[in-house]
């Protein structure tokens, strides 16, 4: 307790390579997303370099690669959020079919309008339930969406009896997913304002500094006046309506609803945030790197459907990053 | 008795006569009247009437479990009185929400630090009360400039607005709390021992800083265990005694040693006959310790545990105490110094060894190293000797059985069965499950912090026979407590430490061996009153 307690904290290290170090740290405590850029980068780079004879390194691939993860990249910036604040949001994609199949049902009669309203409002609803059954029921969110993922699985068979329902509204498909905005396609657009909502909101107004203080010290957010049920409430709420979106977007992309839309989405949502350096304790989220963690995913993805690998491969391959992912930012958390 | 000089001259802020408190039209920072708290049975707080005048810093003492936290809590709006009244200048706590407090103007630091570690420095500051500019968006830039004048202000240096808060030291830490505390204390700051992880010149810039809180015409009310420091920056101070005040009064008109009487209760302690036992003999010592260190927590720290004594050490939080017994547990590695068990030297490898070697520490907090409150009586008594409870791998359910009942039955513990969750027992049933499992691990030495902590006074009377019992089958304990008279109960000797050495050991026979003695000798060096007299009795 003599000179040592009242130093400064650690001084900021010189040279590019503690500039790369720092900003490693960093990344994985969920401050920048630039390491993991640089991630993103090398990995087209080795892609590029194993498949040179393809289409891998053109504009057309990434575009599409870009296109394909907005869905993903939607619902990670919502996991942040849920993850921030020290839930977990295990329905978030069992959502999409029930919305998909809201507005692909109600499109004809009522009106783009009606429909994308009551798809959102089906997430909100969902997003409500869970909330209230975690805070009021004091029940974990883990246990509680775990059981809400299934009950959305078996509901979204009922409307069709399990058919697909074809969406041809050339204005709904446009702005959901088949669309462009002279060379840029809508779906990028969409990626990018989640980023930038996302980013202002978390770091930029209270009510982010609110669901990191709930998920980093309950108690001390309290004692500083926060209403920490209505916090963690409200993140489910935005995480169901962030599925909701999710359903839209692929009912624009695909053209139609189908029960299994999304269906394999969980784990993809979860590791982009957590590869983006949000931590599974809560209290720290970044959603530049969850938007980054979900095009690094994307992009390997792709790299692998052009090597010619299968699903299984694919899925075992996301495995691996995952866990490497996680070893990673635990370690930077001991080092502390 | 020590001659100890009563008031200190100089260095207290304001007038030394006591206007303020004479003055009643004035609207007081906080006012609670007829305060009373009743927790079932117990009446934590009888009849309190607290006041503290604004531009005043109002010194909270007693012992634990006196009631001064509750007090605070109360006046925070954390916990409603079962009957009387608080006042925060000039409003009345309705008690609808904890937020209440907050809005009329009360900063408080809080024991457990209550910042956000993955926040800065900045948002921690102003953590739900944003600064924001033209839009709903947060302005960082003013929060940083607004930290950055705070801390200034208030004289903390070294800390940027920017840091993240679990990047600093704990000293930092209680700066950056003590911030936060200052800004939104616009009425009253509450300061339950701020003191405990700063160092001496921290203290005093904290001193400076509650001192210029007090000058902008606030009230300050400050709770420690170091008595001295009431002394050199309150200029009122009110004991609390089980619930009721004892005394409240200027500091200028009372002294250190009535201070200290009125938190013993008047009269000196007394040693009772039944505790007086035949002199050990001093055999062989079971543990040694010679020229311990740990950093500077624990500093050429020497002395033995010798078969069927008692041992109890003497001090204040962050003085060490809690440190040598987790180093002989084997949890902190000693960076110089010798140990030895047995005769043998004793380097344990980490708690694991340590058991083996029949150490076994009863943790402070029981709830989160004592016990696994999510499981089984049974789960709980056996965690320690799984090995034994099994053969080749195999689990022995009949010897489980056997041993679980045999300590349930030794140590009285009431429970519906052993297959009971722990977390539904009482907190001295708990901490009867804590001692089976130092007792069915064949434990020779007994590392106590804070056994009957949160223990009601029956069972801590159970708790404390049954030490003896085992002590007096020829093992050895060591006692931490806070609880003086606790602690002149049970031990044949005290350790006092402060500040990580070893000040004094005092025999049971010798005149030292008093409540007093001891509380005085725990203080810290150098704070307030001229030291002096301290250590050459």
């Amino acid at each position: 307790m003599s000179a040592e307690t009242t130093l400064a904290a650690e001084p900021r290290r010189d040279g590019i390579g503690g500039w790369v170090r720092q900003q490693w740290v960093g990344a994985l405590r969920g401050e920048n997303s630039g390491i993991l850029i640089a991630a993103l980068f090398l990995t087209i780079l080795v892609f590029a370099i194993l498949l040179r004879d393809t289409a891998y390194l053109s504009v057309g691939n990434f575009v599409g690669i870009i296109r394909q993860t907005t869905v993903i990249t939607v619902m990670a910036i919502a996991t942040v959020f849920v993850i921030s604040a020290g839930e977990i949001d295990l329905s978030i994609a069992a959502v999409i079919p029930l919305s998909g199949y809201a507005v692909a049902l109600l499109l004809p009669e009522q009106g783009m309008v009606a429909g994308i309203i009551v798809a959102l409002a089906c997430g909100a609803v969902i997003g409500l339930v869970n909330g209230l059954i975690t805070v009021k029921l004091r029940v974990p969110s883990f246990v509680v969406t775990l059981g809400t993922l299934g009950l959305l699985q078996g509901l979204s068979r009922i409307p069709t009896n399990s058919l697909a329902v074809v969406v041809s509204d050339p204005t709904f498909t446009f702005w959901f997913g088949s669309g462009s905005l002279g060379p840029l396609p809508v779906l990028i657009l969409w990626s990018l304002f989640a980023t930038v909502i996302g980013y202002v909101v978390l770091a930029w107004t209270p009510w982010g500094k609110a669901v990191l203080a709930t998920g980093a010290n309950v108690n001390a957010a309290r004692f500083s006046g926060i209403r920490t049920g209505r916090v963690k409430v409200t993140v489910l709420v935005v995480s169901g309506m962030a599925g909701a979106l999710g359903g839209l977007l692929y009912v624009g992309q695909f053209h139609g609803a189908r029960f299994d839309l999304g269906s394999t989405d969980l784990l993809t949502v979860i590791a982009a945030a957590i590869i983006g350096g949000t931590v599974l304790t809560g209290g720290k989220g970044s959603v530049v790197g969850a938007a980054v963690g979900s095009l690094l995913l994307g992009a390997v993805n792709n790299g692998l459907i052009i090597l010619g690998l299968d699903v299984s491969q694919q899925l075992m391959f996301r495995g691996l990053i995952i866990i490497a992912a996680v070893i990673l930012s635990a370690r930077a958390g001991l080092r502390r | 008795m020590l001659a100890t000089p009563p008031v200190a001259p100089g260095g207290r802020p304001g007038p030394t006569v006591s206007d303020a408190v004479t003055a009643p039209t004035e609207v007081a920072a906080l006012a609670m009247t007829g305060v009373t708290k009743v927790f079932g049975q117990a009446k934590v707080l009888d009849d309190v009437t607290f006041r503290v005048n604004p531009g005043r810093i109002h010194g909270l003492v007693g012992h634990n479990g006196a009631g001064k936290s509750t007090l605070m809590k109360i006046a925070l709006g954390a916990e409603q009185p079962t009957e009387g009244k608080v006042v925060i200048g000039g409003t009345t706590l309705e008690y609808a929400r904890p937020a209440e407090a907050r809005e009329a103007g009360v900063g408080m630091v809080l024991q457990e630090l209550s910042l956000i570690p993955t926040l800065s420095v900045a948002d921690n500051i102003f953590l739900n009360d944003e600064r924001r500019g033209r839009s709903w968006l947060i302005a960082h830039r003013t929060q940083r400039r607004e930290a950055r004048r705070l801390l200034a202000e208030l004289g903390i240096s070294g800390i940027s607005p920017r840091d993240k808060v679990g990047d600093l030291g704990i000293a930092q830490q209680q700066m950056v709390e003590i911030a936060k505390a200052f800004r939104l204390g616009t009425t009253l700051l509450i300061l339950d021992e701020p003191t405990a992880p700063l160092s001496r010149r921290e203290v005093l810039a904290l001193f400076e800083l509650i001192r210029q809180t007090a000058s902008l015409g606030r009230g300050v009310v400050f709770i420690t265990h170091h008595l001295r420091e009431v002394f050199e920056v309150c200029n009122e101070v009110t004991v609390l005694r089980e619930g009721k005040i004892t005394l409240s009064r200027p500091t200028s008109e009372t002294s250190l040693d009535e201070v200290v009487l009125a938190i013993v209760g008047g009269v000196l302690h007394k040693v009772e006959a039944e505790s007086a036992r035949p002199p050990v003999g001093r055999s062989e010592p079971l543990l040694g310790v010679r020229d311990l260190t740990v950093g500077d927590k624990l500093i050429d720290v020497s002395f033995d545990l010798h078969p069927g004594e008692i041992v109890g050490i003497a001090g204040l939080a962050g003085s060490g105490r809690t440190v040598l017994l987790k180093t002989l547990f084997g949890e902190i590695r000693p960076d110089a110094g010798a140990m030895t068990l047995r005769g043998r030297r004793y380097r344990p490898k980490g708690t694991a060894d340590a058991i083996r070697r029949g150490l076994f520490l009863i943790p402070e907090d029981r709830r989160v190293h004592g016990v696994v409150l999510m499981h089984s009586i049974e789960q709980n008594v056996i965690l320690s000797v799984l090995p034994e409870m099994s053969d080749y791998g195999w689990y022995r359910p009949s010897r489980v059985r056997r041993t679980v009942d045999d300590m349930m039955r030794a140590l009285d513990i009431k429970a519906t069965g052993p297959q009971q969750l722990v977390s539904e027992l009482s907190g001295g049933n708990q901490q009867k499950v804590v001692f089976s499992k130092a007792l069915v691990a064949d434990t020779d030495v007994l590392l106590l912090d804070e056994p009957t902590f949160g223990v009601d006074v029956h069972t801590a009377a159970e708790v404390i026979r049954l030490i003896r019992s085992e002590v007096e089958r020829g093992k050895t304990a060591l006692w931490v407590s806070s609880d003086l008279p606790e602690l002149l109960l049970v031990s044949d000797r005290v350790v006092v430490l402060a500040d990580g050495r070893i000040k004094s050991v005092v025999d049971r026979d010798d005149k030292e061996f008093t409540e007093d003695a001891m509380l005085r000798a725990i203080q810290r060096e150098g704070a307030g009153l001229p030291t002096g007299t301290e250590g050459d009795t």
